[in-house]
C-alpha cells in the first residue's frame, strides 16, 4: 500500500524548549493548568483537527468555529482524559461533536441556504475547473454523513473504525456510506472524468 | 491512529485529487499561528467570563448570607430574651403543690396496710 501524509495534515515543527517533550508531559502538564502546555497540544494538533471539522461543516469559517468550539470543550474536559489513551482519538471525537453540534444548529436557523453553500471552496474560486465545480455540485448532493465519511476517508485518511467513532456510527455504516458516496460521485462525474 | 493514504492504495485518481484540492486546509504557516492565538484567546475569554460571571454573584451571595445571619442571629437572641422572661415569671408565680406530693401519701397509706395485713396473717 502506498503511504504518504498530505502536506497540509503535517503537524507544526516544535520549537526547542518543546523538543524534548512529548504530547503525554504536555498533556499532564496541561492537566495540571499549564496554558502554555495546552497551548503545544492546539500547536500539535489544530491542523488534524481542522481537517475533522471540515469534513463535517459547510465552510471553511464554520470548521474554524469548530476547530475553537472543540479546543474549548476540550480544555475545559481534560481533568476528565485518561493520559495513557490516545489524546488525538480523543480530541477528534471532541472536534466531531463539535462539528456536528455546529450543523445542527446551522440547519435550525438556515435549512434552506445550505444546499445552496454546500461544499464550495472557501479560498481560490478563480483556479476551479469543470471537474472541481462539477465535483462541488456532486458532493452537495451527498447526504450530510456521506459527504463526511468521504472526505475523513479518501481526503484525511482515517480508517472507517476512527470514523465511525468520531461519528458515532457503527464501523459497517461508515464503509458502507463511503460505498455509496463513491458511488454517487463517480456516476454524477462520468461524463466530466470521460472528456479528461 | 492510522497514516494517511491513498484511496484503496492505488494511484490518486482526478475525482480523489479534487477532492483535496477541495478541502485542502491553509497551508500558511502564519495561518495556524493564528488560529492557535485565536483557540487560547478564546479559551482566556471563556475563563474570563466564568470568573466575571462567579464575581458578579459573589458580591449579592456574600450581602444574602450576612443577611441570613443576622436574621438568624435576632431569631435566636429573640428565642432567648422570652424563654429567660418565662423562666423569670416562674420562678415569681406561687409554686403548685406537684401530683406527686399529693398522691404520695395516698399510695403510702396503701403501702401500710397491705404491709399490715401481711404482718398479721402470720
Amino acid at each position: 500500500m502506498t503511504v504518504a501524509i498530505a502536506p497540509h495534515t503535517l503537524p507544526a515543527p516544535l520549537s526547542v524548549a518543546e523538543a524534548g517533550r512529548t504530547e503525554r508531559d504536555y498533556v499532564l502538564a496541561a492537566q495540571r493548568g499549564d496554558q502554555d502546555a495546552f497551548a503545544a497540544l492546539v500547536r500539535l494538533h489544530e491542523r488534524r483537527a481542522y481537517a475533522v471539522a471540515r469534513a463535517i461543516v459547510v465552510t471553511h469559517e464554520d470548521a474554524e468555529d469548530a476547530v475553537q468550539e472543540g479546543f474549548l470543550h476540550a480544555y475545559r474536559a481534560l481533568d476528565r482524559f485518561l493520559p495513557d489513551q490516545p489524546f488525538g482519538a480523543w480530541l477528534y471525537r471532541i472536534m466531531a461533536n463539535s462539528a456536528l453540534d455546529l450543523v445542527r444548529r446551522r440547519k435550525v436557523r438556515e435549512t434552506d441556504e445550505l444546499t445552496e453553500t454546500v461544499a464550495l471552496p472557501f479560498r481560490d474560486p478563480g483556479e476551479a475547473d469543470e471537474l472541481r465545480t462539477r465535483l462541488a455540485d456532486a458532493i452537495a448532493r451527498l447526504t450530510e454523513r456521506q459527504r463526511s465519511v468521504i472526505v475523513l476517508h479518501d481526503v484525511e485518511g482515517f480508517t472507517h473504525g476512527e470514523i465511525g467513532q468520531m461519528l458515532g456510527i457503527p464501523e459497517g455504516t461508515a464503509r458502507s456510506d463511503l460505498h455509496h458516496a463513491r458511488a454517487t460521485l463517480r456516476g454524477l462525474l462520468r461524463d466530466v472524468r470521460s472528456d479528461l | 491512529m492510522s497514516n494517511l493514504h491513498l484511496v484503496h492504495g492505488h494511484e490518486e485518481d482526478d475525482v480523489t485529487r479534487e477532492l483535496r484540492a477541495l478541502y485542502a486546509a491553509p497551508d500558511d504557516a502564519s495561518y495556524w499561528s493564528e488560529l492557535e492565538a485565536r483557540v487560547m484567546q478564546r479559551i482566556a475569554d471563556a475563563e474570563l467570563d466564568w470568573r466575571s460571571e462567579l464575581s458578579r454573584w459573589t458580591r449579592p451571595a456574600l450581602l444574602a448570607a450576612a443577611a441570613l445571619i443576622l436574621a438568624c442571629g435576632a431569631a435566636l437572641y429573640r428565642t432567648h430574651e422570652v424563654e429567660q422572661a418565662a423562666a423569670y415569671e416562674a420562678l415569681l408565680a406561687p409554686v403548685a403543690r406537684p401530683t406527686e406530693a399529693i398522691a404520695r401519701p395516698m399510695l403510702q397509706d396503701q403501702r401500710d396496710g397491705t404491709a399490715r395485713y401481711v404482718l398479721s396473717r402470720d
